[in-house]
């Protein structure tokens, strides 16, 4: 074994040391550590307001297809924390992935190089064939995960991601398929700016960003959220843009 | 018995995976292998934070008509809503990490870490 | 009195918009970045006085404070927005002037890695924080390689290192979270108490590690000089005046607000005077003079570092004035650096003898930092410098004053060199023509003279800001105070 190896070896180890105890801590009365496995204590968590959706008001009930009208109308809890209660977060996530593709284009230096092509002349027919054949059904299947994406598991990244996969798919396989630069960076912009948009025109009618300004509807319902599906249109535009871009830049370097 | 396992193999594994990542990002000298390391790291506290907000029994946070209102028993939204930002986030940064990868390989047609002047560490 | 939320939105909402300006005109960029650096400094001033009076808590998304993502802006994070937005418009100035070969994306992610340190500093969520680390850091990576050359070597450690650096932030949020149950930072610090002290350790561990590499300091800052050094000028200025000011507010944060035991102070002392001794030493071997001023940036983290773990009221003063002339002539460094380097076509010391003469706006503005820095009478640097030594006097500490006299007179001993090469040496090179400081030059000047002569110009911010940062109580209650 080499003295870097061993080294990297005794950090590691004693960092493992370290943090590892904290999983082994028994508390004293009135102390608070981490829950055990599987024991999460929701109740005393900010999770329980969301799970309630009583963070402005004084909510105690949600019911499918029955409760209206609530501070945030997602069926999807976890959307609700993405797209709503944490929509600050998500327009910071969508940032780096912007800043990201950004920066690997300024990296691979782009407009001086010639561009590569990824597929073969003479790719197999098969796969010609299978991928013609899947890329309209991903590209539905990408849509339909981020519209239905307050209601059931999904939503803007996962269906953004699929979209992209579909266009990916169609790079390694079609020579003759391409994408323009101008319509991927119109594409990004404008979901960009929607988002921030929307933010802001919350916080010019309703007084903070990113704040709610649209009924939320019956929970359980496809056009309900208020704002959900709008900001989850807007990333899903905005990943599947920008994974395109990301894929496409590493393909032609 | 069973407990123990599925409590460890959860922490544990997530840990076991953080300090795999930690490992190959001191030892290795191949740029690939660093970002792969890197790579595991995330992987592995994405892993722990869900585990951390895991319920015992309990269903994915979704309303609908199997569990029809919220007095059934959900795990914790909040950190899976943080790792869904945080996958995004990891894969940014590999994905820009390998683009400077083939920059650097271009200009020394090397990955070894130990040849190229600057990159020592 | 403009929503202070406008300082991250309107630098995003012009970041996407960027490509499309760059289609429209291919000049607009630099302008729309100098315009918005502007806007948010006129955003920024119109809230002073409110927020002078009380801390603003901005709730987004329009839900109550502490159960979603709420901004905090007290006079701490009013001051470090302004040090950010002031440097990030002087660096749009000096921009003006310069040519970048995808400009439409250096500007747009110029614009980003300032949100994203103000961000740093105004939010009132740890995830939050987390999420605006990771976009100055990416921002970083990607800024540095419009220099082309070694750049990218030096983008790609800083990457892995940044990489690890947030996957243990990751995990201290995670423990935090698991323990408390809430990612606010007024709630988490009102039930630090009741963590279990070996879990706050260890997640002090974890936040020191996530967040010591934005503030530079010493095991995890091996990455500081090679960024400084490759990175184009305006970029290692903000990074030097911008992004390392986010991070020592993010750690006086996490360790004043969050878990202030003095333990942990301790331990931040030690770090800091490490940082302080290594910077100033190995920048005295230095004869690249980015490298050079890369690592008296690291000195000057450590110290502020230092004073700032003193823990008295008139110590975090003086740390904080440091804060803020470290910036400014940090800054002024960097962009006046970086036209003599590019007049003499070396970063070399040795090649810039004689520039004083042939680029006399940049040696003024070099020699004139550099004065500020070692704490020439009637400049900033000097009643910081004062300040500093008297408090640290104040609280017993004489080791660790006598540690600061001996670093500033490291300090001196180099900056001195240069200066002297610059007036009182000459070589025969043909001075290559460069960019045109003459406007922030003047600006940083009139600054650093005018905070010499008359400190009282920011005693009360920095009076009410250290008043804050030492009671966390009144963070929480200000706060949790709606509940």
């Amino acid at each position: 074994m080499k003295f870097r190896n061993l080294i990297a070896l005794v950090i590691t180890a004693a960092f493992a040391l370290i943090i590892l105890q904290a999983f082994t801590i028994t508390p004293a009365a009135g102390e608070i550590t981490l829950n055990e496995f599987g024991k999460a204590d929701i109740n005393n968590r900010t999770a329980q307001l969301y799970l309630n959706k009583s963070v402005n008001t004084d909510n105690k009930k949600v019911i499918y297809q029955e409760s209206k009208n609530l501070e945030s109308g997602s069926a999807n809890i976890v959307t609700s924390v993405v797209a709503n209660y944490r929509s600050f977060d998500t327009l910071g996530e969508i940032t780096v992935l912007f800043l990201a593709a950004a920066g690997i284009g300024v990296v691979l230096n782009l407009e001086n190089s010639k561009k590569k092509k990824f597929a073969a002349d003479d790719s197999s027919l098969i796969l010609n064939t299978g991928i013609k054949l899947l890329f309209p059904l991903l590209l539905l299947a990408g849509t339909y995960i981020f519209v239905y994406g307050h209601l059931s598991p999904g939503g803007g990244f996962q269906g953004g991601a699929v979209i992209a996969t579909a266009f990916l798919l169609k790079m390694l396989s079609d020579n003759k398929f391409e994408i323009k630069e101008i319509s991927i960076t119109l594409v990004e912009s404008t979901a960009g700016i929607s988002f921030v948009g929307l933010g802001l025109y919350g916080l010019v009618t309703r007084g903070s960003f990113l704040e709610n300004f649209m009924a939320t509807g019956t929970v359980g319902q496809l056009f309900s959220a208020g704002i959900i599906p709008l900001i989850y249109i807007a990333i899903a535009f905005k990943v599947g843009a920008e994974l395109t871009n990301i894929v496409k830049n590493l393909i032609e370097a | 018995m069973l407990n123990f396992l599925e409590e460890w193999s959860f922490f544990g594994g997530s840990i076991l995976l953080i300090f795999i990542g930690l490992y190959g990002v001191l030892s290795r000298k191949n740029m690939i292998k660093i970002l792969i390391s890197l790579g595991l790291m995330d992987t592995g506290v994405n892993l722990l934070l869900v585990a951390l907000g895991y319920v015992e029994a309990a269903n994915a946070p979704i309303i609908n008509s199997v569990n029809p209102s919220n007095a059934a028993a959900f795990v914790d939204p909040i950190p899976q809503a943080l790792v869904l930002t945080s996958i995004v986030i990891g894969t940014a940064v590999l994905a820009l990490g390998l683009a400077l990868v083939m920059k650097i390989y271009d200009k020394y047609s090397t990955l070894n870490i130990s040849e190229i002047r600057g990159l020592k560490w | 009195m403009v929503n202070l939320t406008l300082i991250i939105a309107l630098p995003l909402l012009m970041a996407f918009t960027m490509p499309i300006f760059k289609m429209l005109n291919s000049k607009l960029p630099k302008f729309i970045a100098l315009l918005t650096t502007a806007f948010n400094l006129i955003v920024l001033s119109s809230n002073f006085t409110e927020i002078m009076a009380a801390p603003l808590i901005l709730e987004l998304g329009g839900w109550q404070a502490p159960f979603a993502i709420n901004l905090y802006v007290g006079p701490l994070a009013l001051v470090a927005a302004f040090l950010i937005n002031g440097s990030a418009f002087i660096l749009s100035i000096y921009n003006l002037s310069q040519d970048y070969q995808f400009d439409d994306k250096f500007y747009l992610l110029f614009l980003m890695i300032t949100a994203g340190a103000s961000g740093m500093v105004m939010t009132g969520d740890l995830f939050n924080l987390f999420v605006f680390i990771e976009i100055t850091s990416i921002a970083a990576y990607s800024l540095t390689t419009f220099a082309g050359g070694s750049s990218y070597e030096a983008s790609f450690k800083y990457l892995i290192i940044g990489g690890v650096g947030s996957v243990f932030l990751l995990l201290g949020i995670g423990f935090t979270y698991s323990a408390v149950g809430s990612l606010n930072l007024a709630e988490i610090a009102a039930s630090a108490g009741l963590i279990n002290p070996l879990l706050l350790q260890i997640t002090a561990l974890l936040f020191l590690i996530g967040i010591g590499i934005e503030a530079e300091l010493f095991p995890l800052n091996f990455w500081v000089p090679d960024i400084y050094t490759e990175a184009p000028t305006a970029v290692s200025g903000i990074m030097s005046g911008a992004v390392s000011a986010a991070g020592i507010y993010a750690l006086a944060r996490i360790f004043f607000t969050l878990f202030p035991a003095q333990q942990f102070f301790n331990y931040l002392l030690v770090i800091g005077v490490i940082t302080l001794i290594m910077g100033e030493l190995i920048a005295y071997q230095q004869e690249n003079i980015k490298r050079m001023l890369a690592y008296s940036s690291l000195a000057q983290m450590g110290l502020i570092v230092t004073v700032i773990s003193l823990g008295t009221e008139a110590a975090v003063k003086a740390g904080l004035f440091q804060l803020i002339n470290h910036s400014i002539l940090k800054v002024l460094l960097f962009i006046s650096a970086g036209v003599l380097i590019s007049a003499a076509g070396s970063k070399k010391i040795k090649d810039l003898a004689g520039l004083g003469t042939k680029k006399p706006t940049a040696a003024f503005g070099f020699t004139i930092a550099a004065m500020g820095i070692l704490g020439v009478p009637f400049l900033n640097g000097f009643i910081s410098k004062f300040m500093i030594i008297s408090s640290s006097l104040n609280a017993d500490q004489f080791l660790i004053t006598f540690l600061i006299l001996a670093a500033a007179l490291i300090e001196i001993a180099y900056y001195l060199k240069v200066v002297q090469k610059l007036y009182f040496e000459d070589l025969e090179i043909e001075v290559k023509n460069t960019a045109v400081i003459t406007v922030p030059v003047i600006l940083l000047t009139l600054l650093i003279i005018g905070l010499g002569v008359y400190p009282q110009l920011i005693a009360e911010p920095l009076e009410k800001a250290a008043a804050e940062i030492l009671n966390n109580s009144r963070y929480i209650m200000t706060v949790l105070g709606g509940i």
